[in-house]
């Protein structure tokens, strides 16, 4: 019988040890790259502040982030991004809320990088579209790194990008996200 | 010289130094890069808390009110936040308060943004970017960008 109420209190040990499920950032990058090819000058921001939450039991992943928060080197681009292209005082916020396909694979306790295909919808200035991507995972000393490239087209999102700057704005946008995430405490 | 011809020359050189000026107005502009906050004047100031309330209460007025304004805080640090690539974050809350202003520090900052400690009473200004609601259970934040410590 004691034995039995040790293996208990062991099982219940143990499930506690494991309640560690959900990591967390507030300070994820997102990269955007909209250089059109053989564009002289490089487009492109970086945002330091994007949220990111992931349910490593479930492989449930959510991020979000200020669209002002992109900075651009120069100010003039980061002005036309906000008041021309993405209408950030409209839409301020851009959301992905996905999963990791087949998250079991993903050991999340054990070190390792491991590439996985994100499945999830991406809602960016007003319009809410479907993205599959592959990305890595990395599991590193109890924390969780995730990383993806992928490419938007921007026409889907409704952003007009006029024929005037053709040659230096692309018509699809490449998002390159970077996260170190931190457990969640409670 | 003719009266004519003088006059020509006249509009003509005038015409000249307005094209000149206008090439040196778009090259400034176009190569304009995002200045350093630290000598800019706030156009807000105000107490963490009383920013935060103000989105909480009315997100969609207190955008309009702060978003791209330079706003100076004033608070106490809840946590000093390093990321992996080097960036600080200084966390300006009320210590029993979930919700806080997170201040994404300029990166010319970062020196001093290290020597902050938790606990200590700092003003720190930056560009309100907006609001991140508690929809994840992490917390309601004010996002404020390219943040200057306000020396005392």
């Amino acid at each position: 019988m004691n034995k039995f109420l040790l293996f208990l209190f062991a099982i219940s040990l143990s499930s506690l040890l494991h309640a560690q499920d959900k990591f967390f950032t507030k300070t994820g990058k997102v990269y955007f790259d909209a250089t059109a090819p053989k564009s002289p000058e490089k487009i492109t921001a970086v945002n330091k502040s994007a949220t990111c939450v992931l349910d490593t039991k479930t492989g449930n992943m959510q991020f979000s982030l200020l669209m002002k928060g992109f900075e651009f080197e120069r100010a003039l681009m980061q002005e036309h991004f906000n008041e021309n292209y993405a209408e950030s005082t409209k839409f301020p916020k851009s959301e992905f809320k996905g999963n990791i396909a087949e998250n079991a694979n993903v050991n999340y306790t054990k070190d390792g990088v491991y590439v996985v295909k994100v499945k999830g919808q991406l809602t960016l200035h007003g319009e809410t579209k479907e993205v599959e991507t592959s990305g890595t995972v990395s599991v590193k000393g109890g924390s969780i790194s995730l990383a993806a490239t992928f490419t938007i087209n921007l026409e889907e999102y409704k952003v007009n990008v006029p024929t005037v700057v053709g040659d230096k704005v692309s018509k699809t946008a490449k998002i390159t996200v970077d996260c170190a995430l931190e457990p969640l405490k409670k | 010289m003719t009266q004519k011809r003088k006059t020509t020359l006249i509009i003509l050189s005038f015409l000249l130094l307005l094209a000149a000026g206008a090439v040196y107005y778009g090259y400034r502009e176009y190569y304009r890069t995002n200045t350093s906050l630290e000598r800019s004047t706030p156009n807000f100031t105000m107490a963490a808390d009383e920013l935060i309330n103000s989105f909480s209460s009315d997100e969609k007025g207190a955008n309009a009110k702060f978003l791209d304004r330079i706003i100076q805080v004033n608070g106490t640090i809840k946590s000093v936040d390093k990321d992996e690539k080097g960036y600080y974050t200084l966390v300006i809350s009320n210590p029993t308060s979930m919700s806080s202003v997170r201040c994404s520090m300029d990166s010319l900052e970062m020196q001093k943004a290290s020597l902050v400690k938790t606990d200590q009473t700092l003003a720190v200004k930056g560009i309100c970017t907006g609001y991140n609601a508690d929809e994840m259970g992490l917390g309601a934040d004010v996002i404020l960008n390219r943040c200057i410590i306000v020396e005392n």
